[in-house]
Formats: structure tokens, C-alpha cells, sequence
């Protein structure tokens, strides 16, 4: 009897409680941001996490955005898209962010994809597969920074019709901004005459990648391309050193920056890629649209964190930037007016180029952006536009 | 063609000798407990990152270096007996296999804590660091290091065995523990030593393996999972076989993965457990067990 | 306990999940909570069928994820690459793991302790990598899961998908739930349990050992599979890395840490497991420390695992209504 007396109380407690709306703040602009600042990605995460502290300082000094102070909830996702998810629905539906800025890798992305659309939340992402914004008809809400892996492999095979090349090695990672590459490799090769004479594919948890090398070694391609971040690279680099390969090595624009050359070492040299300016800032001609702003940001970052700033950084301080601007253009935190001002950025400098977004085109870049760099003992040299 | 036979042969030798080490491992304290260690992977991968801290952190000299990581590990094996396994020792045996996943989930958090999460380079023991045999063959030295200090410690085991009061004292504690107790010899410390044997194994495979592959805090498991193959490939419980068993797995993987695909890699070496799991369970060398009513 | 009490307990204990729903919903961020409880539920789903087999068949498999991550593919399969409804997906999900698990029953439940441990680990990590390595359903990358629709009601609909998914999956772990417990009851359940006492004198006194075992493979591999698709169309994405080794672990945690010898333990297990990063908020990068920690501790002290120590609890709260 009493318990069920008991469950009955429960019931109607329950039943009458008063429907509580949270407030939010309404004074304050709430923007999330996802990162992989721990985990195997970290070291392309811990940098854009570092912008967009930085950023959120930065802005709030100079007074905001729409006269509203601005908060940057950062999570973090570890690479790991379950973790990713769980994030996006704790900023959604927990802290009601307008917008979500990141993830730093392809793969979570397009994990994420289908679900910031259902959730109707824009969602300007820091990493590069094509996928990720296209086609257009499953990517209303999502948009992204980083240069295409489509434009940057395009760019490459021009360079090396022009180079004379035609017979080309394929080692890419197994998933994520690697597979993407592969994809978009396969996909245009013959367009620019160039035949894939051997694809390898890695796993980035293998500890080496001497017996994809070998196989390649064999064919006797007259070019390498890999397509990987940092960590993968540069084991890739080091394997071709040791296999003894001396054709030319292309890579992607995903190892612009230090982490790259601390773990590839000497290896790395003689390094060929497509990338946004901001490594070469200061070789950069002293009227070029983005030398200013390039140069500009990677002084703020160096005298707050005392390191150097890389492409990675550069993609979260687009995403934030162009969101800011989307913020102005809307003048009002609401969602969908939000996406639509995002469609109407348009001639804004960013760290990859600049940015002409449209209802079509949720990248804005085209491959005007990328100049071509070569690793020179261990420091990135301007090659060619 | 036959050169990239070679070289796979040569990676399949370097890994098998590492399996090897870590099958040995599973042996010694499968045979003075019965109790599989989930977390013997672990000490691999404490072996890489303790000698990059000796080497690289603290720039000390390789041997040294090499040195103390052994035995750090050793001491580590010590811990993880009295802290974890000894309370566990009359758990069930699914308690067990939890309770020693564990112990592998909790050392990789730590070392994910204490050394962060990116690869950490250790520099190869010698200065060259390859030699070419052929234009299409190229020995990195790194291996020749590996082969011959896990053949060394194979064969200082064996020694240990043979020889040693101690290690022949571990030998009459698996085959009957009722009657080594009678005649003195102490269960409770055989335990201890096979853990740290058997950790300071691994360590020394991990140490000697990275500066090759790299060491981080997540490459432990997998690490165990194939070593335990081996073992089991060899006949668990008889050392000759882990040895062997190592040898086979690593050679069959690395053909495996060279001309089939390298993705699949991993699913090889599973696929060839699962083979000898339900054809041959006792392994090659291994005798048939019979259980009792 | 008697089966009647046992079955009132848990008829109280899904009223008042029924009710937290409804509860949570009067807040702003009551979705973001309800879509923390909604995983518990598919996880629960999927440890309910495991708790079976290890608990009461004796058995061991450290590869559940891979019938899981089976599920989540067939319905990817029927829903996105041959556009039927999600219902002939969560159907052949349910076949495949059937006919795979019975297959995969007969040469590996003879093995026993580790090496079943071990075989069956394998048997998980070989179907994690080939789905990894097999482009049709995206490899690595993953792929898009199309929205769950029965009879054109979409579970997917932004405005009520986090109650539609907690109701679906909580309801199916009730039903898992009243089925094991009929069954533990049953006399094939107390079968069942001989053979896990001592399996050569059940086989002696005529129980057919080897069919049970595989039953209880089979159905838990169903209930895992069943899981899977669920999760599937929850996250409108999968990728292999969601059903892997670690997955499979924390199924076997969640069984163990809540007590492998009540049915009910599997969703105490579910609960604690899942709940932990939340609770750890910003403190989320010792989360394996904690884990490790939580299941090394609870296994040491507490052998029958945490549901245990709520029964005790749960007898002295009741004293202390009966005294009064």
C-alpha cells in the first residue's frame, strides 16, 4: 500500500512540475567550438583551440560583436567522432549556441554532418574533404575553411604535368583528410595525363610504412604523393628516405607546419606542397592583399604563446573571422538568418585566401589560394604560385 | 620480386622476435598462475616511453638507458603483482581477464597523462642507421639490434631455467604447486618473480623496438593481443613454442600483409588464432591438457 | 525473490524512467539530457543479452561489438544503398546475426576460459576490419544512415527525436529484460544454469550443452545486433570505430561491473559506464584512469559485481520503511 502511495506522489509531483525555461543569456553571444586537442590529432587540435581562446580576447577587447560580448564554449572531440556528437548536442541543446565552429579532422566532420543539419545549427568546419560541403544538397548548414583536398591534388597534378611527370606513387592514409586525398587523386589523375602506378594505403595506429614503400618502390613511379597530416607524413618521409627513393615527393597541404618538420627531421626535405600563405608570410611581396593580416595574426600568436603559428590555426581563425563577419552582416544570433549571412560573405582575406562563399559554394576558395612550398633544411620557402 | 620477399622476411623476423618476447612473457606467468595477462602489452609500450624519457629527455647514453628502462619495467611488474593481482588471485576467471584489461585501460590513461599523446622519437642505437644490402634491399640496423638483444634475453631465460635454483623452482611450481609448497618453495614470491620476468621481457622488446616504429601511450594493446597469439600458436605454457609461435606470426603477418593487403593486416594474424584455436587449441608444441571430472 | 516480486520491482523501476522524459522536457536543455539516457538504453539493450551468456551460460565474448556493428551495417545496407524501410534493415540485421552467430557458435563455444576469451576478441576484431577496409560501406570514413521511419513516423525529426529514440530504446530493453528473466525461470533456464555449474555432469544428465549455448550466443548476438541498428539511425552516421575493441570491453565491463548474476546488473553496469565522462566534465582527460580504476576496485571488493550493493541497500532503505 505504500508504495504505491509513494509511486503515486512521485507521479503527480512530477506531472505539475512547472515547465522551466532556462534563460539564456541574452546579452552574451554563445558560439561552440570543437577541437581534437587531445588524442592522435592534437597537434593540428591544441593550436586552433589556442586561436580561439586567443580570438574570443581579442574581439571582446574590441568590444564585441554587434555590441554583444562574445563566449567560445570550446569542447574537446579527441579525433573521436562518438565524442564529437556527444559534444555538438551538449553545445546545441545544453548551452544553445548560434553557431559551432571546427572539428579540426575530415572524418568527424562528416560524422557530425547529418546531424548538425538536423539540429538546424551552422557548423563552419576546420578540415579540408571535399565531402564535407558537397554535394550541396545534404550540406545547407555546413560549411567549411580549410582549402579543398579536390583543389589542392588538382594544383598538384598541373605542376607536375608541367614538371613533365606522368607516372606517379599513391600513399595516403587510410581514412579521414588521407582517404579524401586518395579520392580526389584517383578521380583527376588521367585529366592531367598522369598515371597511378602504384596506391598504397596506411593505417595511422601503424608503426611503419616500409612494405606499402617497397611495393611502390617497385613500380617506379617518377613522382610520390602522400597525402596525410603531420604524424604520417612524416613517417612517410622518413620510410622514403630509408627505402632510398629519390624521385621528387609531393604532399598535401596538411603538413604546413612545424609538427611536420620536428617529426620528419631531416627527411623531410626537398618537400614539395600546395598551401595557404601564412608559413611564408614574410617572403610574401610587400603589397599582397593578405600579407598584413597574415602577418599580423602570426605575431599576436607567437607573443601569446611564444611558438609558431600554423595552417591549422589559420583554419580556426577563418572559421571564427568569417563567423564574425556572417554575425555582422545578420545582425541577430538567429540560426537561419545566421547560415544565409554566412552565404553572403564575400572578398574576406583569410589565412587560406580569400573567401567568396554563395549559396552554392559553402568553401569559397578556389585555387588561387594555395601557393606552392619547399622544405628547405628544416624552413618552409616560397617555390611558385 | 624476390627482393621484396627479402624485405618482408626481414620485418616479419624483427616483429616475430618482439612477439616472441612478449609470447615468452605470457608463458612464464601463465605457467606460475594459469592467469592470462591482459596488460602484458602494456609493459611493451612502458618499455618505448620509459627509454625515451632515459634517452631522449635525459639524454643518458644508450645502454644505460636501455638498462634502467629494464628494470624500471621490472619494478613496474612488481607493482601491478602485489597491487592488482595478488587480491585477484581467487577472483573468477572472467573477474580475472576484466580486472587484468584493467590494469592495461588504467597504465595507458596514465601514460597518455605522463608522456602526452604524440609518437616520441628515440634515436636508433648506432649512428647508421641502414645499410644497403642491394639496390633494392635496405637492412635498417635498428633490426639487427632488435634480432639480437631478444635472441640474448631468449637465451638468458633459458639459462635462468635451466640453471637457476629459482627458475627451476618456477618450473616444479606450474606443474604441481601442492608439491613445490611441500618442499619450500614459496608460491606467493614465484608469482612476483614471473611478473617481473615477464614484464621486464616486454619492457626490453619495447625498448628495443621503438626507435624504430616510435613509441605512444596506445600502442601497447595491440602489442599484447598478438603476443598472446603467438603464444597460443606455440603451445601456451612451453617456451620453446612462444618463441616459435612468435617467429611464425610475424613472418606470416608480414607476407600476409605485403602481398595481400596491408590493412588487412591485423585480421591475418587474428584469423591464424582463431585457425589454431578451434583445429589445434594446444598449439604446436603444446600438449594436449586433460580436464578432469 | 519471488518471480512476481522480482517482475513488480522492475515493472515500478520502467514507470519511472517512462515518467524522467517527460520530467526533463520542462527544461530548455531537457533533450541534451534525455539524449544522455537514450545510449545507456541501446547500450543496456545489447549488455541485457550478454549478461545471459556470460552469467548464466558461462561463456565469454570480448567481440559483441562486431555483431553490433553487423546490425548497424544490414540496416545500412537495406536503408541506404537499397532505400527499404529501416524495419526490413532492423529484420535482416536481426537474420544475419542469427545465422552468423550460430555459424560462429559451433567450432568456438567448445573453447573455454581464455582461449574463448580470445577467439572470440579475434572474431570481433576481424569483422571491425573488414568493415574497415571494405569501401562499398564508406571504410574508415564511415558512412550516412538514413532516418529510422515506421510507417511514415520519423524517429529523425529534429522536434522530437531525442523522447521518440528514449522511448524506443528504454522499451526495448524492458521487453530484452522480461524475456531473459522468463527465460532464466524457464526450465531451459535452469538448464542453463546446471550447465554452467558443472558442464560435464549437465551434459551426463542428458542436457544437450552444446544447443543451449548456442540459444544463448545466438539471442545475445540478436539483442547486440538489434543495438547497433538502433544506434545507427540515433547518430544518422557510422563509422567502424564505433563498434570496436573497446566497445566490445565496455559491454563486458558494464555486465560485470553490475553484476554478472542478475540480469539487472547489465543496466546498472550500462548506466555507471556511460555516465562516467559526464560526471567527469572537464576533468575528461582521466577518464581511463577513473575506468580502469572504478572496474579493477569493484572487481576486487565487490566479486558479484555493483547490484550487490544496491540489493543491500535497497534491503536496509525497506527495513527502515518497515519499522516505522
Amino acid at each position: 500500500m505504500k508504495k504505491i502511495l509513494l509511486s503515486l506522489l512521485i507521479i503527480c509531483v512530477i506531472l505539475t512540475f512547472p515547465n522551466k525555461k532556462l534563460y539564456s543569456d541574452e546579452n552574451t553571444i554563445k558560439i561552440g567550438a570543437i577541437f581534437a586537442y587531445t588524442g592522435g590529432a592534437s597537434y593540428l587540435g591544441e593550436p586552433e583551440r589556442k586561436t580561439a581562446q586567443m580570438l574570443e580576447e581579442k574581439i571582446n577587447k574590441q568590444g564585441g560583436i554587434n555590441g554583444k560580448k562574445i563566449e567560445i564554449l570550446i569542447k574537446d572531440t579527441a579525433g573521436n567522432p562518438q565524442k564529437a556528437l556527444n559534444a555538438i548536442k551538449e553545445l546545441v541543446q545544453k548551452d544553445g549556441v548560434a553557431a559551432i565552429v571546427g572539428p579540426t579532422t575530415s572524418g568527424v566532420s562528416l560524422a557530425i554532418k547529418n546531424e548538425m543539419n538536423n539540429m538546424q545549427t551552422p557548423l563552419i568546419s576546420c578540415a579540408a574533404a571535399e565531402d564535407i560541403v558537397v554535394p550541396i544538397e545534404n550540406s545547407k548548414w555546413i560549411f567549411k575553411t580549410p582549402q579543398s583536398d579536390k583543389m589542392a591534388v588538382e594544383k598538384i597534378f598541373k605542376l607536375m604535368k608541367e614538371m613533365k611527370i606522368s607516372k606517379i606513387g599513391l600513399i595516403t592514409a587510410d581514412q579521414g583528410f588521407g582517404l579524401g586525398g586518395a579520392k580526389q587523386a584517383e578521380k583527376y589523375a588521367a585529366q592531367y595525363g598522369i598515371e597511378i602506378v602504384a596506391a598504397e594505403k596506411y593505417s595511422p595506429a601503424d608503426a611503419e610504412v616500409n612494405t606499402q614503400l617497397t611495393k611502390i618502390k617497385s613500380k617506379k613511379p617518377q613522382a610520390i604523393l602522400c597525402w596525410d597530416t603531420d604524424q604520417g607524413a612524416a613517417k612517410v618521409a622518413k620510410g622514403i628516405k630509408a627505402r632510398g627513393i629519390k624521385v621528387p615527393v609531393f604532399m598535401s597541404h596538411g603538413i604546413a607546419n612545424e609538427g611536420f618538420i620536428k617529426a620528419a627531421g631531416k627527411s623531410g626535405d626537398g618537400v614539395i606542397l600546395p598551401c595557404g600563405r601564412l608559413v611564408i608570410a614574410e617572403q610574401l611581396p610587400k603589397n599582397h592583399p593578405q600579407k598584413a593580416m597574415l602577418v599580423e595574426f602570426k605575431k599576436d600568436y607567437f607573443s601569446k604563446y611564444k611558438e609558431e603559428v600554423n595552417t591549422f590555426a589559420g583554419h580556426a581563425y577563418d572559421a571564427i573571422m568569417i563567423l564574425k563577419e556572417a554575425l555582422t552582416i545578420a545582425k541577430s544570433t538567429d540560426k537561419s538568418k545566421l547560415r544565409d549571412a554566412i552565404e553572403q560573405v564575400k572578398k574576406f582575406n583569410g589565412t587560406a585566401g580569400a573567401f567568396n562563399f554563395s549559396a552554392d559554394d559553402h568553401n569559397g576558395l578556389d585555387n588561387t589560394s594555395f601557393c606552392f612550398v619547399k622544405l628547405e633544411k628544416g624552413k618552409w620557402k616560397f617555390y611558385k604560385d | 620480386m624476390s627482393e621484396i620477399f627479402f624485405q618482408y622476411i626481414i620485418n616479419g623476423l624483427t616483429f616475430g622476435a618482439i612477439y616472441a618476447l612478449i609470447a615468452l612473457g605470457f608463458t612464464v606467468i601463465y605457467k606460475t598462475t594459469d592467469i592470462i595477462n591482459f596488460a602484458q602489452g602494456e609493459f611493451v609500450m612502458l618499455g618505448g616511453m620509459l627509454m625515451y624519457t632515459f634517452a631522449e629527455n635525459c639524454s643518458m647514453p644508450i645502454l644505460p638507458s636501455f638498462a634502467l628502462t629494464a628494470v624500471s619495467v621490472c619494478f613496474i611488474g612488481i607493482i601491478t603483482e602485489r597491487l592488482f593481482i595478488r587480491p585477484a588471485l581467487n577472483a573468477s576467471l572472467i573477474s580475472v581477464i576484466i580486472i587484468t584489461i584493467g590494469i592495461s585501460i588504467l597504465y595507458q590513461s596514465a601514460a597518455m597523462l605522463i608522456w602526452g599523446k604524440e609518437a616520441l622519437i628515440i634515436r636508433p642505437f648506432s649512428e647508421t642507421e641502414f645499410i644497403e644490402l642491394s639496390e633494392e634491399i635496405i637492412l635498417n640496423v635498428q633490426n639487427v639490434w632488435i634480432f639480437g638483444i631478444t635472441i640474448f634475453f631468449m637465451i638468458i631465460l633459458h639459462l635462468f631455467f635451466e640453471k637457476t635454483i629459482t627458475g627451476k623452482a618456477f618450473a616444479a611450481c606450474s606443474s604441481n604447486p601442492n608439491a613445490a609448497a611441500l618442499v619450500g618453495i614459496n608460491r606467493n614470491k614465484m608469482v612476483l618473480t614471473s611478473f617481473a620476468v615477464s614484464a621486464g621481457l616486454a619492457g626490453i622488446a619495447g625498448a628495443a623496438l621503438c626507435p624504430l616504429t616510435n613509441a605512444s601511450y596506445n600502442m601497447g594493446t595491440l602489442f599484447g593481443l598478438k603476443g598472446f597469439c603467438a603464444a597460443i600458436i606455440g603451445g601456451l605454457g612451453n617456451n620453446l613454442g612462444s618463441i616459435l609461435g612468435g617467429f611464425m606470426l610475424g613472418i606470416i603477418q608480414e607476407l600476409g600483409a605485403g602481398f595481400i593487403s596491408s590493412g588487412y593486416k591485423d585480421a591475418i594474424s587474428f584469423l591464424i588464432l582463431i585457425i589454431f584455436l578451434v583445429f589445434k587449441p594446444s598449439g604446436l608444441l603444446g600438449s594436449k591438457w586433460k580436464k578432469r571430472v | 525473490m519471488s518471480l512476481y516480486r522480482e517482475k513488480k520491482g522492475l515493472l515500478f523501476f520502467f514507470l519511472i524512467i517512462g515518467l524522467i522524459p517527460l520530467f526533463l522536457n520542462k527544461f530548455q536543455a531537457g533533450g541534451y539530457y534525455i539524449g544522455v539516457l537514450t545510449p545507456i538504453g541501446l547500450y543496456s539493450l545489447a549488455a541485457v543479452g550478454l549478461n545471459l551468456l556470460i552469467g548464466f551460460a558461462g561463456q565469454i565474448s570480448l567481440g559483441h561489438a562486431g555483431f553490433m556493428s553487423i546490425g548497424a551495417y544490414s540496416s545500412v545496407y537495406v536503408c541506404a544503398k537499397l532505400g527499404y524501410p529501416a524495419i526490413y534493415g532492423i529484420a535482416l540485421s536481426i537474420i544475419i546475426n542469427c545465422i552468423l552467430a550460430y555459424l560462429i557458435s559451433k567450432p568456438i563455444l567448445k573453447l573455454k576460459g581464455h582461449y574463448l576469451a580470445m577467439a572470440t576478441l579475434g572474431v570481433g576484431v576481424i569483422i571491425n576490419i573488414v568493415f574497415r577496409e571494405f569501401m562499398y560501406f564508406g571504410g574508415g570514413e564511415g558512412i550516412s544512415v538514413p532516418d529510422l521511419k515506421i510507417f511514415s513516423f520519423n524517429f529523425n525529426d529534429y522536434k522530437i527525436k531525442e523522447i521518440a529514440y528514449f522511448y524506443l530504446a528504454w522499451s526495448l530493453t524492458l521487453a530484452s529484460l522480461v524475456l531473459s528473466i522468463n527465460f532464466i525461470n524457464s526450465k531451459a533456464g535452469r538448464a542453463l544454469r546446471a550447465l554452467h555449474l558443472n558442464e560435464i555432469a549437465a551434459a551426463a544428465l542428458g542436457i544437450n550443452v552444446s544447443s543451449y549455448k548456442t540459444f544463448i550466443f545466438v539471442y545475445s548476438a540478436v539483442l547486440a545486433g538489434i543495438s547497433g541498428s538502433i544506434t545507427a539511425h540515433y547518430n544518422s552516421y557510422i563509422l567502424p570505430s564505433t563498434f570496436d575493441l573497446h566497445t566490445s570491453i565496455k559491454l563486458v565491463s558494464m555486465v560485470i561491473l553490475g553484476g554478472v548474476m542478475d540480469v539487472k546488473g547489465a543496466i546498472l553496469g550500462a548506466f555507471i559506464i556511460t555516465i562516467l565522462p559526464e560526471l567527469l566534465g572537464k576533468f575528461d582527460e582521466y577518464e581511463g584512469l577513473v575506468y580502469g580504476g572504478i572496474i579493477i576496485a569493484a572487481l576486487i571488493f565487490f566479486p558479484n559485481g555493483l547490484i550487490s550493493l544496491i540489493k543491500k541497500i535497497n534491503a536496509k532503505i525497506l527495513k527502515l520503511f518497515k519499522k516505522k
